[in-house]
């Protein structure tokens, strides 16, 4: 199906707009391997140096074993002082590890959207970890539906997300956007969303069919983009 | 008397395989990458251990085999230092035994095992059905360690002799042949002398494996984390790698057959630990090449 060659990457490895989470899904068989990164407008005000938020990376694997069914792997990188010692020097000498699960419950049809349920973070150690974390703690459900005119596609996607920590209540509730794939270059989707605090925008584009690349402004202002290798297992 | 009853089994096995010199035998020789990690330190983000895994296979007729690999270590970023040291990891001899009629398949291993362990396998497998298997295995071990380091006179060599250990499981395999989706239920006494049990969900792909597991075993403390815990789960990825065709020239030279990465949420290198006999052990192929499953895809 078009739209299933046409799902995005997410920072977290699942298939969504840039911030925000929809039910499309990958291709049943696919992998993804990759990075991005994320401006520190978009890091959970919680996780910060020194009292300051900072830029910071994602690396993620991710599986859709069957059409149905996708699961992601990642975690992102902390910056920190070394061994903890404020006298010592500031790198990335920590991560945030996540699992994240996304199910489609209803797959598209002609009248009716898709309709997912997921997470992420959906297990972790929580506030007894070193961290103490479920940083990026949320469920969502999302809708989609696509349009086709003359080979343009157009999609809406509609999601609602519950955050589980306070600090990111400002994305809580009911988030959206709408992307679009020119009739001229399929592999392309360019893509408008408000994820519940900021206005995004960006495009991604699979490119030599293995490798994914989104770039995005968050809240027109700040980078946000990744690549990923893109391998059908199948 | 050990010794003894060590040296007669070595005896034996090489009787065995001059009496198979009139098999053409072929030789596999192969050289992979084994990557180790751990997330033991919050303010590391992972200890890594890197080995080259050259090894070798020679196939020496009616089903016996030799196998054979060292480990060269390349990156050593937080674990042990005597995982520097260049490591024989196996040699062992192996004979499988075939009763297609009554389906059963046995494998009988005896010599130096990965895990740095040594002594006899035996493993066990009953297709009953097209989509439901009987397997075990059983084991009776030692520990063992070859080791030397090439940058300093340090070294190891060690051969316990007392402290013998039984390990042993039993599990059930099940195969869904249009989802290519295998679940496995497995338990029993592993190296440790620990009781475990674990589920396992594989999806099979063209050259690639995938699955999520779960572990209960008895509780543990793990003294770097300084955490107790009896459950663990994570997912495992075994990778096959090219060519995927093979080869009839009498000595083969090739790529390590797989690559595989594990990921144990609570992994605390004690519960349920179990030792390798080839050296491309992974969970995709079935120690035995059976008519069942996968049938190993095969690689």
């Amino acid at each position: 199906m078009l739209f299933a060659t046409l799902s995005a990457q997410q920072y977290v490895g699942l298939s969504g707009m840039i911030h925000v989470p929809t039910a499309d899904m990958d291709t049943a068989g696919v992998a993804r391997v990759g990075a991005h990164f994320i401006p520190k407008s978009m890091m959970p005000d919680r996780m910060t140096i020194d009292g300051e938020k900072f830029n910071s990376f994602t690396n993620y694997v991710s599986l859709t074993p069957f059409r149905w069914i996708q699961l992601s792997y990642g975690y992102t990188l902390w910056k920190m002082h070394q061994d903890r010692d404020p006298k010592k020097s500031v790198g990335f000498y920590s991560k945030d590890r996540y699992f994240s699960v996304k199910l489609q419950v209803l797959p598209e049809g002609k009248w009716w959207p898709s309709l997912a349920v997921g997470g992420n973070d959906v297990w972790g150690s929580g506030d007894g970890g070193a961290s103490g974390s479920n940083f990026y703690r949320n469920w969502f459900v999302s809708v989609s539906k696509h349009l086709d005119f003359n080979g343009h596609s157009i999609a809406g996607h509609v999601t609602y997300r519950h955050w589980k920590r306070d600090f990111n209540h400002k994305w809580e509730g009911v988030v959206g956007g709408v992307t679009y794939s020119p009739s001229f270059y399929k592999p392309l989707r360019v893509i408008c969303e408000w994820d519940g605090n900021e206005v995004n925008i960006g495009a991604d584009a699979r490119l030599f069919k293995y490798v994914l690349i989104q770039c995005a402004l968050s809240d027109f202002r700040f980078f946000h983009g990744g690549l990923c290798l893109y391998i059908p297992l199948l | 008397m050990r010794k003894k009853l060590l040296l007669s089994v070595i005896i034996c096995l090489f009787s065995v395989v001059k009496s198979s010199a009139q098999y053409q035998p072929v030789a596999e020789v192969f050289c992979g990458a084994e990557l180790n990690y751990a997330d033991v330190n919050f303010t590391r983000l992972y200890n890594v251990l890197v080995n080259l895994t050259p090894g070798t296979k020679v196939h020496l007729g009616k089903d016996w085999e030799f196998a054979a690999q060292v480990y060269i270590p390349i990156v050593n970023s937080g674990f042990d230092s005597r995982n520097s040291m260049l490591r024989l990891n196996m040699a062992n001899f192996s004979k499988v035994l075939k009763f297609e009629k009554a389906h059963q398949y046995l494998r009988f291993t005896a010599g130096l095992f990965g895990k740095e362990r040594y002594g006899a396998d035996v493993r066990w497998m009953y297709p009953i059905n097209s989509w439901m298997m009987v397997q075990a295995r059983l084991g009776l071990t030692n520990y063992w360690a070859l080791g030397f380091s090439v940058s300093s006179s340090d070294g190891e060599s060690v051969f316990e002799s007392s402290q013998w250990s039984f390990t042993g499981t039993l599990g059930l395999n099940f195969w869904l042949n249009r989802w290519k989706t295998e679940f496995r239920l497995v338990g029993g006494r592993y190296l440790n002398k620990d009781l475990g049990v674990e589920g396992e969900a594989v999806r099979h792909f063209k050259h690639c494996s995938v699955s999520v597991f779960a572990q209960a075993h008895e509780k543990y403390k793990n003294p770097n984390t300084k955490k107790t815990s009896r459950f663990s789960g994570g997912f495992r990825i075994v990778m096959m790698l090219p060519p995927y065709t093979k080869s009839k020239k009498s000595i083969v030279l090739r790529p390590a057959s797989n690559f595989r990465l594990t990921y144990n949420a609570q992994s605390d290198g004690y519960s349920m630990r179990k030792f390798t006999t080839d050296p491309e052990e992974n969970e995709r192929t079935y120690p035995i090449r059976i008519p069942w499953g996968t049938g190993n895809f095969d690689e």
